[in-house]
């Protein structure tokens, strides 16, 4: 197992599932308009683990520059929420989080089940 | 068995299709590329689209009243308009709707083109290729609804060409109107008619798909896990950079006189912008006619296929052809009276592709290719070990 | 080198296109050794011919279907893997030398991945010893 994970390979799935896990916290990010603020359910889980302060530092630090880019960019597309609702447009953002995670997180099995794809096969000797 | 086909028209296209196959091979492998599974990539499409449909449909009012034009007044644009800006997830829902309508349009496309190229749509298999043309039309026609009813300027456009292109067939046409406007006229029944021919013709697509389905034994209805990650994130990764969002809601004292085209749905609509209605019926009609021919017509003179033939005598009724058949061309009926056996395999000749897997599937050599009997290859084997060189 | 290795490829017509190196007496010009039987699909291949081609002085024979996933008949060259592997009847005896039996399932444009493949296959076959007692 740990030889695996040392290997090339491994080294480059770690590195997906990292930057799957990664993506995924933008997720939570962007579920709240971009914004510096963590939800409950993360500040919660984060302070138990004691990693609250590190998530929301990457929360705030994420705010100026990606938020606001990315609401110039759906505002710019004509995307309006309804201020009175829970509606906001980090639904959208969340939308592509999403799409990206799915993505890195399906090349990444893929490189683990190319393995199994065959243009030869070798019949085992039976004993 | 079916000789290869030497004089299609579109046999360059078929070492181009392999070709591409043979490239995307090369860093894909054969386990994940999406063109081994062409035809099951818009059967994906339809489940998201179903699933997405099915929440949209919760919130989806079908009225056009707006005769108080009030904010608080709920009609079916109101109701789209609440979706996309005030429903939490609301407007990337129906991004999805619309988007994984797109996609499955592009992967019907693929599928066609790809079962074209490669040679893969007549004899044994014009059921497939006839349904699947019916099936195409229906997902188009699906929709074109959809565009109706989120009831904006579009939406009542493209209602009043469609209802005044059915009024000007001949016989049919002002019945076909009537239906499609479910009355004279375009009032609240209108809508309801509209999404009921949108839910409804899509469950619709369920039963084109069995048929779509049948004789193909054990059929391929899904990617695996991996490509459907990817299918699904095009469509979350195109909601974000095209988000949706609505014309002005509908006015009937208006015409509208322009719109966004949707290449993928509303292309017909831009052909009957531009040439006269009997001439766009006489081209779809006649292309319709022409593409669901093709079986036929494509190739002048098709070789007759070698069906597999059962030797009678031979056959102990194991059931191994009849289980293994690709085409579902062979039937296990009760063995004539006097027989050791209890079954005996007979060859559907009308679905039999001549492929010769039930020949490797007997261990009796009791099924031969009429042009190629098993006895044969053997004697050939040995004559080609035994020959000098 | 006293006597090439006689091998055997079974192949499916539609798979690597190997015309213009098979003679017309079925011989593979680019492999030597090599003789070619063509089939409409790989899935009409029986183990039994394999069986047939060995017994006959065959020191090698290989089974070369279209790429996993893109049979023209749908399942043809699933269907003999999977007898190969044992895994669907009728499969190959048990007595069955299977060190002399290779798969390929190359497409049509990969002939020299088929040469290679095949002059590797029969480079393992000069090692082998002789053919098995059983």
């Amino acid at each position: 197992m740990i030889k695996y994970i040392l290997s090339p390979k491994g080294i480059i799935l770690l590195a997906f599932a990292g930057a799957v896990v990664a993506v995924s916290v933008l997720m939570a990010w962007s579920e709240l308009g971009f914004t510096g603020a963590t939800p409950d359910w993360l500040t919660d889980l984060t302070s138990r683990i004691g990693l609250h302060g590190a998530i929301a530092g990457f929360f705030n630090s994420l705010t100026p520059s990606l938020g606001e880019d990315l609401t110039k960019y759906l505002q710019g597309k004509g995307v309006s929420v309804n201020p009175k609702s829970t509606a906001s447009l980090g639904d959208y953002g969340y939308i592509l989080f999403m799409g990206v995670a799915l993505t890195i997180g399906g090349i990444a099995i893929m490189i683990i089940g190319r393995e199994d794809a065959e243009e030869k096969t070798v019949l085992p000797v039976k004993k | 068995m079916q000789k290869i086909v030497d004089n299609h028209p579109l046999k360059a296209f078929n070492g181009l299709t392999l070709a591409i196959e043979n490239a995307i091979n090369a860093f894909m492998t054969s386990k994940y590329n999406p063109f081994y599974y062409h035809g099951a990539l818009p059967q994906y499409y339809l489940w998201v689209l179903y699933l997405s449909g099915l929440l949209l449909f919760a919130y989806y009012i079908p009225t056009i009243d707006n005769a108080y034009n009030s904010k608080l007044l709920t009609n079916a644009w109101t109701s789209v308009d609440y979706i996309t800006k005030s429903l939490p997830f609301g407007g990337v829902i129906r991004g999805i709707h619309r988007y994984a309508g797109d996609a499955m349009v592009i992967t019907i496309l693929l599928h066609a083109l790809r079962v074209w190229f490669t040679d893969r749509y007549r004899q044994y298999r014009w059921l497939q290729w006839v349904s699947g043309i019916v099936l195409a039309i229906f997902v188009l026609f699906i929709g074109q609804t959809g565009f109706y009813l989120v009831w904006d300027d579009r939406s009542l456009l493209l209602t009043r060409m469609t209802a005044s292109a059915f009024e000007s067939l001949p016989v049919v046409g002002p019945g076909l109107k009537t239906w499609f406007l479910n009355g004279d006229q375009i009032t609240n029944l209108t809508l309801s008619n509209f999404l009921f021919i949108h839910i409804g013709l899509s469950f619709f697509l369920l039963f084109g798909l069995w048929i779509h389905y049948l004789r193909m034994t054990r059929p391929v209805l899904t990617p695996p896990p991996a490509v459907n990650y990817i299918l699904t994130a095009l469509v979350l990764v195109c909601v974000f950079i095209w988000p949706l969002s609505s014309g002005n809601m509908a006015d009937l004292n208006k015409q509208p006189v322009s719109f966004d085209i949707d290449w993928f749905f509303l292309w017909p609509y831009a052909m009957l912008s531009q040439m006269p209605v009997m001439g766009y019926w006489a081209v779809m009609i006649l292309g319709t006619v022409a593409i669901t021919a093709a079986p036929w017509l494509m190739i002048p003179k098709q070789p007759a296929i070698e069906t597999a033939e059962v030797v009678l005598n031979k056959c102990t009724g194991c059931s191994l052809c009849y289980k293994d058949c690709p085409y579902q061309a062979i039937e296990m009926v009760p063995a004539p009276a006097g027989s050791r056996f209890k079954l005996l395999a007979t060859v559907k000749d009308f679905r039999c592709s001549g492929c010769g897997v039930c020949v490797g599937a007997c261990a009796f050599d009791a099924i031969d290719l009429p042009d190629l009997p098993d006895a044969e290859v053997n004697a050939k084997i040995k004559a080609l070990l035994e020959a000098k060189g | 080198m006293s006597d090439a290795k006689k091998v055997i490829t079974l192949i499916c017509e539609r798979a690597c296109d190997l015309s213009g190196i098979v003679d017309d007496s079925g011989s593979c010009t680019e492999v030597p050794g090599m003789k070619v039987v063509k089939f409409p699909c790989s899935g009409m291949i029986q183990p039994l011919m394999i069986e047939n081609a060995i017994k006959a002085g065959a020191d090698g024979v290989v089974v070369t279907g279209c790429q996993i996933g893109d049979c023209y008949y749908r399942e043809g060259n699933r269907m003999i893997r999977e007898r190969l592997l044992g895994d669907r009847p009728p499969t190959l005896k048990k007595g069955t030398d299977r060190r002399r039996i290779l798969a390929l399932w190359l497409a049509k444009p990969q002939r020299q991945r088929f040469i290679s493949e095949s002059k590797e296959f029969i480079a393992t076959l000069n090692n082998l010893a002789t053919p098995e007692a059983k």
